[in-house]
């Protein structure tokens, strides 16, 4: 018992004040790394392959800006109320749709290997989540965020997942979820990664200055609920499709149901380091081990 | 700082950590000038079922008490108040305090990997300003799967010395704290062999680390009076998402969230709370009504209603003392070295009724059962030691005897 992994170990044993004075020069040396928008590609991959997360080796399928490989789903901002063309190519064996997480969208059919061209619809300011409105699709982890607007702050992004690497790799051969089944998740993810690894995630990892502001865009694109909580900061609700009423709620712990789609502002009132991580602290884990999964962290420079 | 180095697991030794650390450190300097409260952390509690069944746990508790709890005291502060929480930990592993929702600064953040944590021995003082009024909590963020597991976490209230919710705000008469949580008894009776985290799975459901029964007790009921608003401040500290259902009678209104007002109250009928969230609901309770809110533990992994309790209510034929709920308050002096005094406020017809009181140890042995004289116990003759006392349908006190 007691393991912190490398951070703690790394960091547990100083007193405060040297946390506080390296927290301090750790984050100034972070500052240029703060995330940049990225934009739509031309052309969107729908590419089969496999990803390793402490330990558990398990298919996978993702949206791509190219057919090469990557575990990370692409997440990619557009300009508010504007369409936009897009050509997507299903690199699976077996037909996908690709669906939009708007009114009125009906999922438009990948053949396999065939390109298809597409308008996305003019999307009001918010964030909207894509991906596969197959079984398969969403089992095996295919699932992105268009970010329409909210281009006058810096914008992050926390695409959530769980993972339970025998229903990957039984949905991957061509079966079904057993409905009856327990779903005993096994991985918990940030953007396709775990803690510490969302720590290097450009798009996930906040890095603001202390003074000001930032979007934050959160989605469960998992198999289960799942609820964050921020240290240091209460945010503002500006978005949260599964919880329409709480629309301009300022909350420090945030629910998102399956499926949901938020967003939320952050000001960095105070300087520091401060975890946000799942509540549900079965999701702070990787394979059963502590700390891991769902965490990442705000870094607010001084 | 100062170093214990006690050790031990639960039943054996427990009077005997009890009296070393309450001897050890009893608040009172050598001049006789109260010191600063102060938590404490241990691994070797035991928090009893309803079935009577003995569940080790860990926790926290105050020194002055010299034994921990599930969940832990309640914390109350004011709103803008400077507050120094002072912890010491002499159990025998390392443990934090989060201020769950305060938003505190880095360094009393209580996260080990980016501000401290506390080994054996260790004490501390967490600093921070009660910014706003509201519902907070605290919890061990040390390996915290597993220590919350073990029942590492309370709740803290920040007032308003007007009794209004928020600046602003409305007006209430009492606050009831209702702290939702549950563990997995496997864990706690082996919390070596609970590996792998990510499968834990609770099978005890719990309203301020009661359920059942327990709940059905009037000490572990909501009590009004006739015109009364009652502030409940609810917050949960499970694993489960808890859906709890408001009678109409109760006419409940949804104020506030994460220790935030909101942009507009809502009447509310059902509640959704996870993991972490708290919301403040008042309630004006029908006159003579002595329902129920039910509270359902969804499973948050595969959906599906684990367990169900009732938060019982219950109607005064006359308003409760200012200041809060009588049934919560705790006796004195603690510690008591010639008698030791129930609450005087505490529901005076009830106390009167009661006619006896009855007396446990640490390790919930009947140690006296008798009557009360003007409503204290001579204990002058009493061992030294932590004792639990009850007086008819009031909430159990807690005290040291100290010669």
């Amino acid at each position: 018992m007691g393991c912190e992994g490398y951070l703690g170990v790394m960091i547990s044993s100083l007193d405060r004040a040297w946390s506080a004075r390296f927290g301090g020069v750790l984050l100034v040396a972070l500052a240029p790394l703060i995330a940049g928008a990225q934009q739509m590609p031309d052309t969107l991959w729908l590419v089969p392959g496999e990803f390793v997360l402490a330990g558990d080796t398990m298919p996978a399928l993702r949206w791509l800006p190219s057919a090469d490989w990557d575990t990370v789903n692409v997440s990619f901002h557009v300009a508010e109320s504007a369409p936009q063309e897009l050509v997507v190519v299903n690199g699976d064996t077996v037909d996908h749709a690709f669906d939009l997480g708007v009114e009125g969208w009906s999922p438009v059919v990948l053949p396999p290997g065939t390109p298809v061209g597409l308008t996305l619809p003019a999307l009001p300011a918010g964030s909207y989540a894509y991906g596969s409105d197959s079984e398969r699709g969403h089992v095996l982890g295919a699932a992105g965020l268009v970010i329409s607007g909210l281009n006058d702050l810096p914008h992050f992004h926390w695409n959530l997942g769980d993972w339970e690497p025998s229903r990957l790799a039984e949905v991957s051969a061509g079966g079904t979820v057993d409905p009856e089944a327990a779903y005993v998740p096994r991985q918990f993810t940030v953007n396709d990664r775990i803690f510490p690894n969302t720590l290097t995630d450009p798009f996930g990892h906040v890095q603001i200055g202390v003074g000001t502001s930032c979007y934050i865009t959160i989605a469960n694109q998992g198999s289960m609920d799942h609820v964050l909580h921020f240290h240091g900061f209460h945010v503002e609700v500006l978005q949260a499709t599964r919880h329409p009423e709480r629309l301009g709620w300022t909350k420090d712990t945030m629910p998102f149901l399956m499926g949901e789609v938020a967003v939320v502002r952050l000001d960095a009132f105070q300087p520091g380091m401060y975890p946000v991580h799942n509540h549900n602290l079965i999701a702070v884990t990787n394979a059963g081990l502590y700390p891991g999964g769902m965490i990442t962290h705000l870094n607010i420079a001084p | 700082m100062m170093a214990f180095n006690l050790r031990g697991n639960m039943a054996a030794p427990a009077i005997l950590v009890v009296l070393t650390l309450g001897l050890a450190v009893l608040p009172w300097s050598s001049k006789g000038q109260a010191l600063p409260p102060q938590l404490y952390s241990e691994m070797d509690g035991v928090h009893f079922l309803d079935d009577g069944t003995a569940l080790p746990i860990w926790g926290y508790g105050w020194v002055t008490d010299g034994f921990i709890s599930l969940p832990g005291p309640l914390l109350t502060y004011n709103e803008g108040q400077s507050v120094d929480l002072n912890f010491t930990n002499p159990s025998p592993e390392s443990h934090t305090i989060h201020l769950h929702g305060l938003d505190v600064d880095q360094a009393n953040d209580g996260v080990p990997a980016t501000s401290f944590q506390l080994a054996t021995g260790e004490s501390t003082v967490y600093s921070f300003t009660a910014d706003h009024a509201g519902t907070f909590l605290y919890h061990c963020h040390v390996t915290t799967t597993l220590h919350l597991t073990m029942g590492m976490y309370g709740m803290i209230l920040v007032k308003r010395p007007d009794q209004t919710l928020f600046a602003g705000g409305p007006h209430y008469d009492q606050d009831v704290p209702l702290l939702f949580s549950d563990l997995e008894v496997a864990t706690n009776l082996d919390p070596v062999g609970s590996f792998p985290f990510h499968d834990i799975r609770p099978d005890v459901f719990m309203v301020n680390g009661h359920r059942g029964t327990q709940l059905e007790e009037e000490a572990n009921m909501v009590w009004s009076a006739p015109g009364d608003t009652v502030a409940l401040r609810l917050g949960s500290m499970a694993y489960s998402r808890v859906r709890c259902h408001f009678p109409p009678e109760l006419h409940a209104v949804c104020h506030m969230s994460d220790g935030r007002p909101l942009p507009e109250t809502f009447a509310v009928d059902s509640l959704d709370i996870f993991p972490g969230e708290r919301f403040t609901i008042l309630v004006a309770p029908e006159a003579g009504w002595d329902g129920a809110v039910s509270c359902a533990f969804w499973n948050m992994v595969d959906p599906g209603v684990e367990d169900v309790q009732d938060i019982r209510f219950g109607a005064l034929a006359s308003s409760v003392e200012e200041g809060g709920s009588p049934w919560l308050r705790p006796g004195y002096p603690n510690p008591a070295d010639q008698w030791y005094a129930l609450p005087e406020a505490a529901a005076p017809v009830a106390l009167a009724a009661a006619g006896e009181v009855v007396v446990w140890d640490l390790q919930g042995r009947l140690f006296f059962r008798g009557p009360l004289d003007a409503g204290r116990l001579d204990v002058s003759g009493w061992p030294e030691g932590a004792y639990v006392a009850q007086c008819g349908a009031l909430p159990k006190t807690r005290f040291i005897v100290a010669h």
